[in-house]
């Protein structure tokens, strides 16, 4: 099924959903999951070294890829990674991240982090 | 606005629901757009209809500190209890924080029931005075706030059986008031309007008994009559909510060696409880032996199902500290967990929620 529709990409040269760039991150990706699928801290690693090299937007566009290539693994794996990117993370870290800006009047940021402010120790250095 | 940049609607949903609930508030204070997504009754949903949701036990336990003198490792228990959570797929353990009224840590005594993402606790004693409270404290796990619910109805009530009935409401049953009479009132709390109200009385009055959701039915287990007080006697109670009338007294549905305490409600309507060395669950009338428990696990503090496991923390011997074990029902296997010092403490209370 993934070969498929991989090889409909290639044979269709106008096809701009997919850059070669990101494809070449995509397509190794089910052998490379085949490999590790049975272990779990490989797959954690391949996870660090893809949020430390990637940039947001290029997780999006792999995101994206995996979604037209209909690569369900790859895309579950990329949507986690994306969910782990927040995990003990500052706000101002995930809103950076994720190129948002905080909307919040200043009142009620103030009232969020006041209120909150335990669940905001011990987070990851930005 | 889109959720996240780039990203179709439900992509970026997809991204979100797989968030550890510890991280709920942070996500909530990234910006309005996302506060919304979050707190949607839909987002849940979804979480948990695919896969997503997090299942956790959060218990009553002692704090523990470890006193390194003499070069041994000795757990002096201290007094204060707090709110643990056990997450049953990562094995992580973690602490909550207690509502700005408990300084001195959690009433004595209180019950734990879940609801939804919220945490009910139940009445117990002030740590401090020793007095009895009938206080309701609601934590939500999901926006980390705490906040009070009305009362329970009636004069002072102490070890009574608390349940969800995973489906907005909580039943307190029993108990004993000021004058230690055991108890006959029954009531239901509906977390969502925070409105109490009375079921029928029982039978008899029921003191220190488990309450549990069994066969479809709301039962009340083990108690000791107050004119007996000091023997444990055998009987069970069970409320129709269809009905909403109690059925009769069932004696004997508890054997020699059982303690009502540790009775469970499984999947498939099983029910589970500890007898001497072994775990058994109810086979028609009698109780079958499904497994012998670990010989660390001599005293027994509590027990839980948790998604086709059941939790029994214990310890090797008085005042030692605890361990955790996960029995998997389907294959009838322990496994010893990881406890950490600050997670063996004696535990008094517990639930289960999934968010």
């Amino acid at each position: 099924m993934k070969f498929c529709t991989v090889k409909q990409y290639f044979d269709d040269e106008n096809n701009n959903n997919v850059t070669n760039g990101i494809a070449t991150t995509v397509i190794p990706l089910p052998n490379k999951h085949l490999k590790i699928k049975a272990n779990n801290k490989e797959m954690e690693q391949y996870e660090q070294e893809l949020l430390r090299n990637v940039m947001p937007q290029e997780l999006t566009k792999l995101i994206l890829a995996a979604n037209y290539l209909n690569f369900k693994e790859a895309l579950d794996f990329f949507c986690r990674t994306v969910a782990n990117a927040i995990q003990n993370k500052s706000v101002d870290y995930v809103r950076k991240f994720f190129g948002l800006e905080s909307d919040f009047e200043p009142g009620e940021e103030e009232k969020l982090c006041k209120e909150f402010a335990w669940s905001f120790e011990g987070v990851d250095e930005d | 606005m889109e959720l996240i940049s780039g990203l179709p609607e439900d992509i970026a949903r997809d991204c979100l629901i797989r968030v550890s609930y510890e991280q709920f508030k942070t996500v909530s204070s990234v910006c309005k757009r996302w506060m919304k997504e979050v707190e949607l009754p839909e987002f849940r949903r979804l979480r948990k209809s695919s896969g997503h949701g997090q299942k956790v036990i959060v218990m009553a336990q002692a704090g523990v500190e470890p006193d390194w003198s003499f070069g041994l490792m000795k757990c002096m228990i201290h007094p204060a209890y707090r709110l643990t959570v056990y997450e049953s797929e990562t094995c992580n353990w973690r602490e909550l924080p207690l509502a700005p009224s408990m300084s001195s840590g959690l009433p004595m005594f209180c019950q734990l029931a879940g609801v939804g993402s919220d945490l009910v606790v139940m009445g117990g004693w002030d740590p401090e005075t020793w007095r009895v409270s009938n206080s309701v404290f609601i934590y939500n796990l999901v926006s980390a706030t705490w906040r009070h619910g009305v009362d329970m109805p009636g004069g002072p009530r102490t070890f009574f059986g608390c349940v969800s009935d995973q489906d907005g409401m909580v039943y307190v049953v029993g108990g004993h008031n000021g004058e230690k009479m055991a108890l006959r009132s029954a009531m239901i709390y509906d977390v969502a309007k925070d409105e109490w109200a009375m079921l029928p009385d029982m039978a008899m009055g029921h003191d220190e008994c488990k309450a549990i959701f069994y066969a479809g039915k709301f039962h009340v287990i083990g108690d000791y009559y107050t004119e007996k007080q000091g023997r444990f006697e055998r009987s069970t109670e069970a409320f129709d909510v269809a009905t909403w009338q109690w059925g009769h007294v069932e004696v004997d549905f508890l054997e020699d060696g059982m303690c009502s305490r540790t009775c469970v409600d499984g999947d498939d309507e099983a029910v589970y409880m500890c007898k001497g060395d072994d775990i058994v669950t109810k086979d028609g009338s009698t109780w079958q032996s499904i497994a012998k428990l670990p010989a660390e696990l001599c005293n027994i503090t509590y027990v839980a199902t948790c998604h086709g496991k059941l939790l029994v923390i214990g310890s090797p011997g008085f005042s030692q500290p605890n361990i955790a074990y996960n029995l998997e029902l389907k294959t009838n296997t322990w496994t010893r967990l990881e406890t950490p010092i600050k997670f063996s403490g004696h535990v008094q209370s517990g639930c289960y929620l999934e968010i």
